[in-house]
């Protein structure tokens, strides 16, 4: 792992023109992403409303309850790395303008978050998978 | 306009946390791959799929993803060197490949909206012509 002690004796390494241009064109596409990603958040908020009073009023009121949960969680969890990305793309954007380098920090600090939180996300739901194939496993040979 | 951004140690530390996590989220779409294609080949095997369509999205989709993988599993490796190293070349290849990554994913999701738009459009006027019949 790289900390403070162990990058600060490399020499320093700027980001040249080229660099600048890739950022520049990342910052676009990130932005884009993210506001996609915010529609797409906003969508699932009004057909978890939706879908919930549909199935409330169609079948019994838990099953309508839980689809709303349910969708209401998979909106707030996209949030975040919604949020990141699109502070990412925001913070390069005003990083490559004025040449800021705390807002450069600040941009790639979003970047690590939206990674970490992403790759967490993943780990969380293959560890649900397989303990869904174990009990699957275990039910199957106890029948 | 001086270009007088740095990669400073915070930042180093940022991109190195995000090579982990890049090169863990490249492999993960690897195997995820690979599982895929498995399925494919039982599927395939058990003669209980619409070979025709299920090879086609199977080589869409994996290409999409084998695109986007090696592109992220490159950022990783030139990002790494980079920081270990020093070196603004590997830098300017890593930011390339992420570049990519992110292009194909926008592009992806241009083509996703367009798609939904247009479905949404033949609903529609299918719905219309239905109701004047």
């Amino acid at each position: 792992m790289y900390n403070e002690k162990e990058t600060s004796s490399l020499f320093i390494l700027t980001i040249d023109e080229d660099s600048r241009y890739n950022l520049k064109e990342m910052a676009k596409w990130a932005r884009f992403l993210g506001i996609i990603g915010f529609i797409a958040v906003g969508l699932l908020f009004i057909a978890a409303l939706f879908s919930g009073l549909t199935a409330m009023s169609k079948t019994e009121g838990l099953y309508g309850i839980g689809m709303i949960f349910g969708l209401i969680i998979g909106a707030f969890l996209y949030l975040y790395p919604v949020l990141t990305f699109y502070r990412f793309g925001l913070g390069i954007k005003k990083a490559m303008l004025h040449n800021d380098q705390l807002e450069l920090n600040t941009a790639l600090r979003n970047l690590k978050n939206c990674f970490k939180y992403m790759g967490i996300m993943a780990i969380v739901l293959l560890s649900i998978y397989g303990i869904i194939a174990i009990v699957l496993l275990i039910t199957a040979a106890s029948i | 306009m001086e270009n007088n951004t740095n990669l400073t140690p915070v930042i180093k530390t940022h991109i190195a946390t995000t090579v982990t996590w890049a090169r863990y989220a490249a492999v993960l779409s690897f195997v995820n791959l690979g599982l895929a294609f498995l399925q494919l080949i039982v599927g395939a095997i058990k003669g209980n799929l619409n070979i025709f369509g299920t090879v086609l999205s199977f080589i869409i989709s994996g290409v999409i993803t084998l695109v986007m993988s090696i592109n992220l599993l490159n950022y990783s490796k030139y990002a790494k060197s980079s920081l270990d190293n020093g070196d603004s070349v590997h830098l300017y290849q890593a930011l390339y490949h992420l570049r990519t990554y992110f292009i194909v994913m926008g592009v992806l999701f241009l083509i996703i909206i367009s798609l939904l738009i247009l479905f949404v459009l033949i609903a529609i006027i299918a719905a219309i012509v239905a109701a004047s019949h």
